[in-house]
């Protein structure tokens, strides 16, 4: 324990003072470190640690949070004090001892970050880069990114709980920069996991790197896309970036606990079409958005949010569940950037479940429409969840087959008109790591999706009808 | 948090790390959000960052952290030292050696009212009250208001030694409305930069109206017609676009043959109407007497009458010019605007409808972070706003998208307004462009 059970206790006291009915401790101590090379020359080697507490106090609806990285007991014993005066009233707790709670490791690691040295890590980046610059001379500047994160949390409870986890990530980037001397054009591709180095070996970053830059030269001659509501496949892995902005902000506690989300009180309603099936999945073992405990202490749950159209959960976390009826339960996905951030409910990974149809089935039933392959993210208003989100490798699809490649194009819709209007959902559900910011700071969080047909959707091209 | 900075150096120079730079902030940050009259959170938080850069055998490394106790300074050295090995290949005379005059960023920290946390408690409930009884429609009404009080300190190996201070309240509002139909609709507000609760409040009133109609005027809107308008932008608009564009005049990307705007200085690259200066003292929250190098931050015009004078450098980008920086460096040799500011037109908002005459008044444009691409400047996102009919607003609409290419769009700007505000880093007024294509129904 990083704070000694006495210590502990004596804090979580300090903050039950004048009538919280719950306080919390969050302990982070975050390592990362970040190898890139840009400029056919190494850019940059760095490192950083976080580490600070925060400390959680809840009465009744209200909440009070406080944050330091000064780690003395006198510190943490004055900031709970502070934030207990935020309230007026009288103690109705006290925490008299604390007992660890064990959890389930979802995040095993077979080779540690230390492994390997800066040296070795490097050449491995380089590799990726001398195989993008291969691809054309047209290819401007590759960026290639490895980023390391180590992460020890602790969390102390009123409840009488301690728990800790060991949290690990590792992504690689490539950006691949293309010129013909009258415009550029990018292509961005970066596969992570909760894994160690070992994620680095099953990778094949070469050919990720070869990728980036045949998309990147074949996008400075793409003609504009079409403007207009269309039929659209999306495609897998990052696709799942729809379902990420359209339906999971929306269902996450904060929006739902103020009644501010359309999806507020439809829990056994339909709302998508019957092939729609679809998880907030915290418990897959090395998944991007993995962790072995949230943020506040809960363990992660495979929670069924939709199941054949029909909405069946939430997300919640300790505070947005009593704010919508003592009867709901937090789901494991309270979650928070830093001891800086004041945690909530957040996604961890999201996907739309497999369905029956080939990826070639649902292409060859459009006649006239696009195909969006790849995605740089997107943004959805939770309040009246119109979302956007960007496809930068994008087909036309003419009689049922993929036609030719265009420029980037937004796709923009409200979730609730676009969930009924998914009438194919493909065999093929993948899912890719993204960073999501929201109210508790940036989250790593993993979407997914199979290949699936939306009937009809606003793109937004510069090249008209 | 008072730090034995020289230890730090010490430590660093019996590595061999030389040149040495260390950057260091603190800040205190106190805040209160209330939803519907009822006060959900308050927050207070202390923060202290420390972060080097040093050189080791000609290659740098750099090291961050928050965790500060008398082991930092040598833990710092060693990890910097650990990075450098492997590092960016680096020049010692990258680094600012200091000696240059500073002019005073107009933050008036000397004027600032603090207050306690109740009092902000109270401003923020008054305050959602007042937006509360504004209409009748608001089915939830958000205000968040922080006090932020920040220090940020530079000094390196050759005696460079510069600090600020900057405090300041802040503060937010969103709503939600509902029609019959229980169509909801959001606007909101950002105002900041304030030395007193008072001075917020003040502000904080104007704009309500502004976050309100966002919500009420977009009930049973639609689409209108895909095809090129005529449009004018708001400021916040524009301003939200221009940040993109300005990232292409980083001395750096021109280097590195990155830049579209490579060897355009001299040359028109928007329209004429467009004169930007860059203006890092004015009071705003982004205001600064430094760069990210410690450098003297400067007043130079960027673009005059839509030709190019010059690019954002750092000390190495300058340097490979024979030239001084000009106190823009963002960090790694980038560099970037601090403030600017795009010269005013002598239109007000109904003298651009009336010119424009027929097209579109665009009041605000999301997905910033995915539907632009600040490389190739093509862009594809949502907006709203309202059709305009002879001069006139003639209904709202919403749910289009604007798509197109930053440099084609501000070479078609025609006309500017005269109601400069703040926004984002920049001072910006409404603009009137003759093409903007959009894609709706």
């Amino acid at each position: 324990m990083k704070i000694s059970k006495k210590n502990a206790i004596a804090i979580l006291n300090a903050g039950l003072a004048t009538g919280a009915d719950y306080a919390e401790i969050y302990y982070q101590d975050n390592r990362t470190h970040g190898y890139a090379r840009r400029y056919k020359k190494v850019h940059a080697v760095s490192g950083g640690r976080t580490c600070g507490i925060g400390i959680r106090l809840l009465k009744g609806l209200q909440c009070v949070y406080g944050y330091t990285s000064d780690l003395s007991f006198k510190a943490l014993l004055n900031l709970a004090s502070s934030l207990a005066l935020g309230f007026e009233g009288e103690r109705v707790l006290t925490v008299e001892n604390l007992k660890e709670k064990r959890m389930k490791n979802l995040v095993p690691v077979e080779i540690p970050h230390d492994a390997w040295d800066t040296e070795k890590k490097l050449a491995y980046l380089k590799e990726g880069e001398d195989a993008a610059f291969s691809v054309s001379e047209k290819i401007q500047d590759v960026v290639t990114r490895l980023s390391e994160e180590d992460e020890y949390v602790e969390i102390y409870n009123s409840d009488g709980i301690f728990v800790k986890d060991t949290r690990c990530r590792t992504r690689v980037m490539v950006a691949a920069i293309a010129s013909d001397g009258k415009s550029f054009q990018q292509d961005y591709i970066g596969p992570g996991l909760s894994k160690g180095l070992e994620f680095l070996q099953e990778t094949d970053f070469v050919s990720l790197c070869k990728e980036a830059a045949e998309t990147a030269v074949a996008l400075l001659d793409a003609p504009e896309g079409p403007s207009g509501e269309m039929p659209v496949v999306l495609g897998n892995y990052f696709g799942g970036v729809l379902f990420h902005e359209a339906c999971g902000h929306p269902l996450e506690g904060s929006a739902i606990s103020r009644n501010t989300s359309p999806f507020a009180g439809k829990l056994g309603q339909k709302i998508a079409s019957d092939v729609v099936s679809a998880y907030d999945d915290g418990t897959i073992v090395n998944g991007w958005g993995s962790e072995s405990v949230d943020d506040e202490g809960n363990e992660p749950t495979k929670n069924v949010l939709i199941k054949d159209g029909v909405l069946t959960n939430y997300m919640l976390d300790r505070y947005t569940a009593r704010r919508i009826s003592p009867e709901m339960k937090a789901t494991g996905a309270c979650r928070r950037e830093s001891y800086r951030y004041m945690p909530t409910t957040r996604m961890t990974n999201t996907y739309i479940a497999g369905g029956s149809s080939t990826p070639e089935e649902i292409i060859a039933s459009v006649k006239d429409g696009i195909y969006c392959k790849g995605f740089t993210g997107g943004q959805v208003d939770p309040s009246t969840d119109q979302f956007i989100f960007t496809s930068d490798v994008a087909y036309v699809i003419k009689d049922g087959k993929i036609d030719h490649l265009i420029k980037p194009v937004s796709l923009i819709g409200y979730g609730y008109e676009i969930l009924p209007k998914i009438t194919m959902v493909g065999n093929d559900c993948t899912r890719a790591p993204g960073v999501c910011g929201a109210a508790s700071g940036s989250c790593y969080v993993e979407v997914g999706q199979p290949t699936l047909l939306i009937s009809s959707i606003l793109v937004g091209g510069a090249g008209g009808e | 948090m008072n730090i034995n900075t020289k230890k730090y150096f010490e430590e660093a120079k019996k590595r061999g790390l030389e040149p040495y730079q260390l950057s260091f902030a603190s800040s205190v940050e106190t805040s209160v959000e209330v939803f519907n009259g009822e006060v959900e959170q308050q927050q207070i938080g202390t923060s202290f960052d420390i972060g080097a850069r040093a050189i080791y055998n000609g290659k740098q490394g750099s090291f961050a952290t928050d965790a500060i106790d008398n082991n930092t300074p040598s833990i710092m050295a060693e990890n910097i030292l650990e990075n450098a090995r492997f590092g960016k290949e680096e020049k010692a005379e990258h680094y600012f050696k200091g000696g240059k005059k500073y002019k005073r960023a107009k933050i008036l920290f000397k004027e600032f009212k603090p207050a306690t946390l109740k009092e902000v408690r109270e401003a923020a409930l008054l305050l959602c009250k007042k937006i509360q009884e504004r209409d009748s429609r608001l089915t939830s009404v958000q205000v968040d208001i922080s006090m932020i009080e920040s220090e940020g300190n530079k000094m390196n190996s050759y005696g460079l030694k510069c600090k600020e201070k900057s405090k300041a309240f802040a503060g937010y509002m969103e709503v939600v409305a509902e029609n019959e139909n229980k169509e909801p609709r959001s606007g909101g507000a950002r105002f900041r930069s304030f030395l007193s609760l008072e001075d917020l409040m003040k502000e904080a009133d104007k704009v309500i109206d502004e976050a309100i109609h966002d919500a009420v005027d977009f009930f049973g809107t639609g689409p209108v017609p895909s095809k090129k308008y005529k449009a004018v932008l708001s400021y916040d608009s524009f301003s939200s676009l221009f940040a993109f564009f300005v990232g292409q005049l980083n001395a750096k990307s021109v280097h590195k043959h990155l830049s579209v705007f490579e060897g355009k200085l001299g040359e028109q690259i928007v329209s004429k109407c467009l004169t930007i200066d860059h203006t890092p003292h004015v009071t705003c929250f982004s205001a600064s007497s430094f760069d990210a190098e410690g450098y003297p931050t400067q007043d130079f015009p960027i673009i005059k009458k839509g030709v190019l004078q010059t690019y954002f450098y750092s000390v190495e980008t300058a340097l490979e010019e024979g030239k001084e920086s000009n106190g823009c460096a963002t960090g790694a040799g980038n560099g970037g605007p601090v403030v600017m500011t795009v010269k005013k037109g002598k239109y007000s908002k109904e003298e651009l409808f009336a010119k424009m005459k027929d097209g579109l008044y665009i009041t605000s444009v999301s997905g910033l972070n995915s539907g632009i691409n600040g490389q190739t400047l093509d862009f594809s996102l949502p907006c709203q706003g309202y059709v305009i009919k002879d001069g006139k607003i003639e209904k709202a609409t919403s749910m289009i998208v604007m798509a197109g290419n930053l440099k084609t769009l501000f070479n078609s700007i025609v006309a500017l307004g005269n109601d400069i505000r703040y926004s984002g880093g920049t001072f910006t007024p409404s603009v009137l462009v003759k093409g903007l294509s959009i894609s709706g129904k």
